[in-house]
């Protein structure tokens, strides 16, 4: 299992990081090549970074900080916030994004997104698909942050992005997510057994190494972790002993 | 002189590529310029989509004569790769011939999706010096649906239901089925015994 260590991105600066980067120095996060080479010594193989800026405006005034990162580093970057259009979508490929992580636009206009991945690959792009578990027990997707129910369940949604060629999803139960209640392992597992040719990227409730372990158990190709990494709950030797190890 | 060449075959996207050559102090040059890809050091071969794109793409280039004829040290990367070989499944179409094998489609196999999407384990089977410093068992970036068999010509492998090419060698040509510039450190290896290796 592949651990995806994620950053946030505001104002240009770099503003979720392991625990100590910032008791050491504030100007060390607005250092984009000290970032890259930070991760790229933690020995992962992808970054996830969340452009907040861009999921806020639908700009990507981050662009350059972002190409940095990932030409310093090396790593797959996958990127997330406010990518609305296919030219938002070119940009972040040429600014050596690999893969573009698309939430409600790929809820709310699925056309568009499969359209993507029709002609950039399945490789380059992420669903990040936020769900709530009903009272059936089913998984509805919700957009919008976590406030609105689309009320389409996630089984419906897999279904058409599987048959569109989708590769990469990242799942969250929103209810699970910065809780610290752990992951939603039965959703997880359920997943897999569904859909044996997904990259299922686990996110939100990973704790600590026990959680990566159980997730490594259920067969997840990747999970993940930003708070637990930030809060020094994970630590970079125990990344680096789940590198590739599947 | 031109110390790599990026033969341009349209289609792919080689932002990875070239930055992973940047990290090695290295500026290649894309081109589909016959006279710059035979005056290069060395050339890459990269590709990305379907085998007969990339094909007419060369041929209406001119550089299928062009690639057979190099004598430098040259790379095939994924679908590059498959067209130094004889011929793809997909869409039977004829290849550049210069490595024997065909590229067939993946196994369909439970737990074992196509296309090939990944790290997958990879093994030198065959002393080459562009495996200096890889050890068997270190992992690479594969994103295929077709693979070159084993063969002769073979170097290392990997498996994905069934065994398969990573990498092929043959004279001044060598060619990876994962991508080195998406393959971390063994990757970067990869890349800068390729610079190193003299024919």
């Amino acid at each position: 299992m592949r651990i995806i260590p994620a950053i946030d991105l505001k104002d240009g600066k770099c503003v979720r990081l392991f625990k100590g980067d910032f008791e050491q120095t504030t100007e060390y996060s607005s250092d984009p090549a000290a970032i890259g080479r930070r991760f790229s010594a933690l020995d992962v193989d992808d970054l996830h970074i969340v452009d907040l800026d861009g999921a806020r405006s639908g700009t990507q005034q981050n662009a350059a900080i972002v190409a940095e990162i990932a030409r310093e580093s090396g790593l797959q970057v996958q990127l997330g916030g406010g990518i609305r259009t296919r030219e938002d979508v070119v940009r972040w490929l040429e600014n050596g994004v690999t893969r573009c992580v698309v939430g409600s636009v790929a809820i709310n206009e699925p056309g568009r997104v499969k359209e993507w991945i029709a002609e950039f690959g399945g490789d380059a792009v992420v669903l990040a698909l936020d769900v709530k578990i009903d009272e059936a027990g089913t998984p509805r997707l919700t957009t919008h942050g976590w406030t609105e129910d689309s009320g389409l369940s996630l089984w419906d949604c897999l279904d058409t992005y599987s048959d569109a060629g989708a590769i990469h999803v990242l799942c969250t139960d929103v209810a699970r997510d910065g809780a610290m209640s752990g992951p939603n392992f039965a959703l997880y597992a359920e997943v897999l057994q569904r859909y044996h040719a997904l990259q299922l990227q686990a996110s939100g409730g990973v704790r600590n190494l026990d959680d990566l372990e159980m997730l490594r158990e259920l067969g997840l190709p990747a999970a993940i972790t930003g708070r637990a990494l930030l809060d020094g709950e994970i630590t970079e030797a125990e990344v680096t002993s789940f590198r590739r190890d599947a | 002189m031109t110390q790599v060449a990026i033969i341009d075959s349209g289609g792919a996207n080689i932002t990875s590529l070239l930055s992973a050559f940047e990290r090695l102090g290295v500026a290649p040059e894309l081109t589909a310029d016959a006279h710059q890809i035979r005056g290069a050091a060395r050339v890459l071969l990269p590709g990305v989509g379907a085998a007969r794109d990339a094909m007419s793409r060369l041929n209406k280039a001119n550089l299928v004569d062009v690639i057979r004829d190099l004598t430098q040290p040259v790379l095939g990367i994924c679908l590059g790769m498959q067209l130094l070989c004889e011929r793809s499944e997909e869409d039977d179409v004829e290849c550049l011939g210069i490595i024997p094998g065909m590229a067939r489609k993946l196994p369909v196999a439970d737990s074992f999706p196509v296309p090939n999407m990944g790290w997958c384990a990879t093994r030198p089977t065959a002393p080459h010096p562009i495996l200096d410093g890889i050890e068997s068992g270190d992992h690479f970036y594969f994103v295929h649906s077709y693979a070159i068999p084993e063969s002769e010509h073979t170097i290392a492998t990997a498996s994905h239901a069934e065994p398969f090419s990573a990498m092929l060698a043959k004279e001044n040509f060598v060619a990876a089925q994962f991508h080195p510039e998406r393959s971390s450190k063994a990757g970067a290896r990869i890349l800068s015994n390729f610079l190193e290796w003299t024919v």
